[in-house]
């Protein structure tokens, strides 16, 4: 297989002698400088603030933003056929997925270059988009592999497996580059199997390391767990990219729920590494620290959440900082050297913790653990964020995610001695959807934006021209002043707003990209 | 992560980077089964496998859980019929069963039954259990006191019989999300038709409109009239919107009740037969 792999790479080599002169691919640089004519990764740099230092299209122009183009996709049928992808943008060029297709579509025209089909063995709910490095773009199947390209063809290069269809893993993250590691993550939450992390070689795909979401057996944290059995097949999946901090040398990424989902009877305990926020080194795949924002989770809402990194200042003193708004309806700042939390507040209604321990962890109450005959529980198994990705904006010094205030009734289905997979789940529901912009100095909200309709979750982006770009709960894609919270401009689509919203600057001509379920949507301020 | 996890999880992987596979979607649809195939491996696997893995097959203290077995687990998704459990069953530790090519074939279908009916992919048991555990008479206080139920609701007039109407779990749904329905979670439900929600409409320098609200967003707002009639307005500044929500009070309960609030309500109406 390796080898293969190796004569298929030498092929792709001898292939570009003769490719198209000047299209050199991602320069590596790209990834260390503000996102402007380039978006080379799912949050647009390692931030993962999802905010862009362009200001062409601004607060005084914003009136005019209008629409340059669309792209609709043609898919093969089923589950899918929605844009979760956030477009990476490199040389004038858009890369986005759906679960088995990939596109290649020009960022100034939005025409088709080209579009690569996976023949994938299983469908699966999602896919986030690709990583780039250099001339090869990267993709993870629905179906357990992952797919190196060419992207100026979109021909294959290689592919190699990384996780289990058996065991009802599937592949939906976009890889994350870094230096000489290309980091992926896994997806699934039928089966009770444990999540990991792992960086392969960019170049071959061979794995250079894996990092499992539960402890060794013997480590102090594994008492965590009541046995050894239920650690192995405790969850804790990697479903979206993480972020990177180059001084540090860390990288930054949520893990997903702890496994049975819903019925947790049989893993009392906290259940480490589920539910948490990981620092890890990524040339070795070593845990620097963890915090856990949702210990003994029981309510289906992972804390895979962006952990948004920025330096800010706490009490007068100046702080490298993370911060996430996380699933379970809690607001985290933490110091992100050592993983110690500062600020712990929801930011959504929640009646499941009773307060926060030492560490700034929440703390389940067991009464609002799902039982046979219900129990009322804020937020709902959706959680007060989903993976729609949140922004930070330090012009503003605000953080903004799309809320949910929203309340379900968990109920267990299966209460015998050995729950396994989901063993329950929520039923019914109110909500309430609401766009925030939280002090991260204090966890308040300092303005916010009530829908009027319910429903829908969209990703926001704020700019250096003093805007944020979110979708609403109905069809429309919306402009904030990102400091008051004033509509400033809307756009009414064919469908509600299904990824995070991205931009970028060509020939001096800034473009506002949002997908809306089967259609890509450019829009820029004619100059 | 540990050296210790990294190689075992080579060799968990590497048992399964096996083979090509058929049509199974994950978190979708489950493998089909051969319902009467299935019924005479559980014959099969009562007679033979359940002693040590259990009735259920998830596993004693003599016996794994078959439902987290990687070689099930292949076998299932890879629909292999048990082509490559035959040889596990004649050649494991404990397992010189000499089973025929079918029987063999037909535990396969019991397997990967048990694992689809466990696993929520495969259509597991979803249904509430223990909902008359309440207090109906708490209930009922809960209904005429802190609950104020009875400022719009009678047991003897709208909800009389309410209990022949709905099972248990699709009233205790009823009672907290009377706007949805049972079966939808996460994101909650759509209005069903009964929950119209009353809008008035003032356009600057306009008389007020009212309808039924059929859309509203920050930019517009459609209601259909008491003719019949689509009127949408822009919600152009001075433009006043008032929306009436029917459920506005079973709203403000959700963050007041107990749970046994709940759990005895759901009691006292299941007594309205």
């Amino acid at each position: 297989m390796r080898i293969g792999k190796a004569l298929a790479i030498l092929a792709a080599a001898a292939a570009l002698s003769w490719a198209l002169p000047g299209q050199s691919g991602l320069d590596p640089a790209k990834l260390l400088q503000p996102a402007t004519d380039t978006w080379p990764m799912y949050n647009g740099d390692y931030s993962g603030r999802r905010f862009s230092t362009l200001k062409t299209i601004n607060t005084s122009n914003v009136k005019s933003l209008a629409l340059a183009w669309t792209y609709r996709i043609q898919t093969t049928g089923g589950r899918g056929g929605r844009i979760s992808a956030t477009p990476l943008e490199v040389n004038g060029v858009l890369y986005f997925t759906i679960p088995n297709r990939v596109w290649a579509v020009d960022a100034r025209t939005g025409k088709e270059l080209w579009t690569h089909d996976w023949d994938s063995k299983i469908s699966a709910i999602g896919s986030r988009g690709v990583g780039i490095v250099g001339e090869t773009l990267y993709f993870e199947t629905p179906d357990c592999n992952l797919v190196a390209l060419d992207i100026n063809t979109g021909k294959e290069k290689w592919h190699t497996s990384i996780c289990s269809i058996d065991l009802m893993y599937f592949g939906s993250v976009p890889p994350i580059p870094i230096r000489n590691h290309l980091i992926l993550g896994v997806s699934g939450d039928d089966m009770d199997i444990p999540g990991y992390l792992e960086s392969v070689d960019p170049e071959t795909g061979d794995l250079q390391w894996r990092w499992y979401a539960h402890p060794n057996p013997g480590d102090p944290e594994a008492a965590t767990w009541p046995n050894e059995d239920a650690m192995m097949h405790g969850g804790g999946m990697t479903w979206v990219p993480g972020t990177y901090d180059p001084e540090l040398n860390l990288y930054y990424f949520g893990t997903g729920n702890a496994q049975p989902v819903i019925n947790g009877s049989a893993r009392e305990g906290s259940n480490l590494y589920t539910g948490c926020i990981i620092a890890l080194n990524p040339d070795t795949g070593k845990m620097a620290w963890y915090f856990q924002a949702n210990p003994h989770d029981s309510h289906d809402w992972d804390a895979v959440q962006t952990p948004i990194i920025f330096d800010g200042e706490i009490n007068g003193q100046k702080r490298k900082l993370l911060a996430q708004a996380s699933r379970d309806g809690w607001f985290f700042v933490l110091d992100r050297t050592n993983g110690k939390a500062l600020v712990s507040l929801p930011f959504a209604k929640q009646n499941w913790a009773t307060g926060i321990d030492a560490k700034g962890q929440p703390i389940p109450n067991p009464e609002k653990m799902a039982k046979t005959n219900g129990v009322l529980v804020a937020p709902n198994q959706g959680g007060a964020v989903n993976w729609p990705p949140s922004s930070f904006d330090p012009d503003t010094s605000l953080f903004y995610m799309n809320a949910i205030d929203t309340y379900s009734i968990y109920y267990v289905f299966d209460n015998s001695e050995k729950p396994e997979g989901w063993a329950g789940n929520d039923r019914g529901g109110w909500s309430q959807e609401t766009l925030k912009a939280i002090d991260y100095r204090t966890g308040k909200t300092v303005w916010s934006h009530k829908w009027p309709a319910e429903g829908g979750r969209s990703g926001v982006l704020t700019t250096a021209g003093g805007l944020l770009f979110t979708g609403d709960p109905s069809e429309n894609f919306v402009a904030f002043n990102a400091a008051n919270g004033t509509i400033m401009w809307h756009a009414g689509l064919n469908g509600s707003v299904s990824n995070g919203p991205m931009t970028y600057e060509l020939d001096g001509q800034q473009y506002v990209v949002v997908a809306a379920g089967d259609t890509l949507y450019g829009f820029t301020v004619w100059r | 992560m540990y050296e210790g996890a990294h190689l075992k999880s080579v060799i968990f992987t590497g048992l399964l980077v096996l083979s090509v596979a058929v049509c199974a979607r994950a978190q979708i649809q489950p493998p089909p089964v051969d319902e009467a195939a299935a019924n005479r491996g559980e014959q099969v696997f009562a007679a033979s496998c359940a002693q040590c893995h259990g009735a259920d097959a998830r596993g004693t203290t003599n016996g794994p859980d078959l439902i987290r077995s990687i070689p099930v687990l292949h076998d299932r998704t890879q629909q292999l019929h048990g082509r490559e459990l035959a040889p596990l069953l004649q050649k494991q530790p404990n397992h010189a069963f000499n089973l025929t090519q079918d029987q063999v074939s037909d535990l396969s279908q019991f397997l990967t039954r048990s694992v689809n009916r466990i696993l929520r992919s495969g259509g597991y048991y979803n249904q509430p259990s223990d909902l008359l555990s309440g207090d109906a008479k708490g209930g009922e206080a809960y209904f005429n006191g802190a609950g104020g139920c009875n400022k719009c609701h009678s047991p003897t007039g709208d909800l009389a019989g309410i209990a022949n109407r709905y099972p248990p779990a699709a009233l205790q749904q009823r009672i907290v999300f009377p706007q949805a329905g049972f079966g939808r979670g996460r994101g909650g439900a759509p209005a069903s038709p009964s929950a119209r929600r009353e809008v008035t409409v003032t356009p600057p320098n306009g008389s007020a409109v009212k309808g039924d609200l059929v859309r509203i967003d920050d930019f517009s707002v459609t209601l259909q009239d008491s003719a019949g009639g689509y009127r949408t307005f822009s919600r152009t500044a001075g433009t006043k919107v008032d929306v009436t929500d029917p459920y506005a009070a079973h709203v403000a309960l959700l963050d007041k009740y107990t749970d046994a609030d709940i759990h005895n309500l759901t009691a006292y109406l299941e007594t309205l037969k």
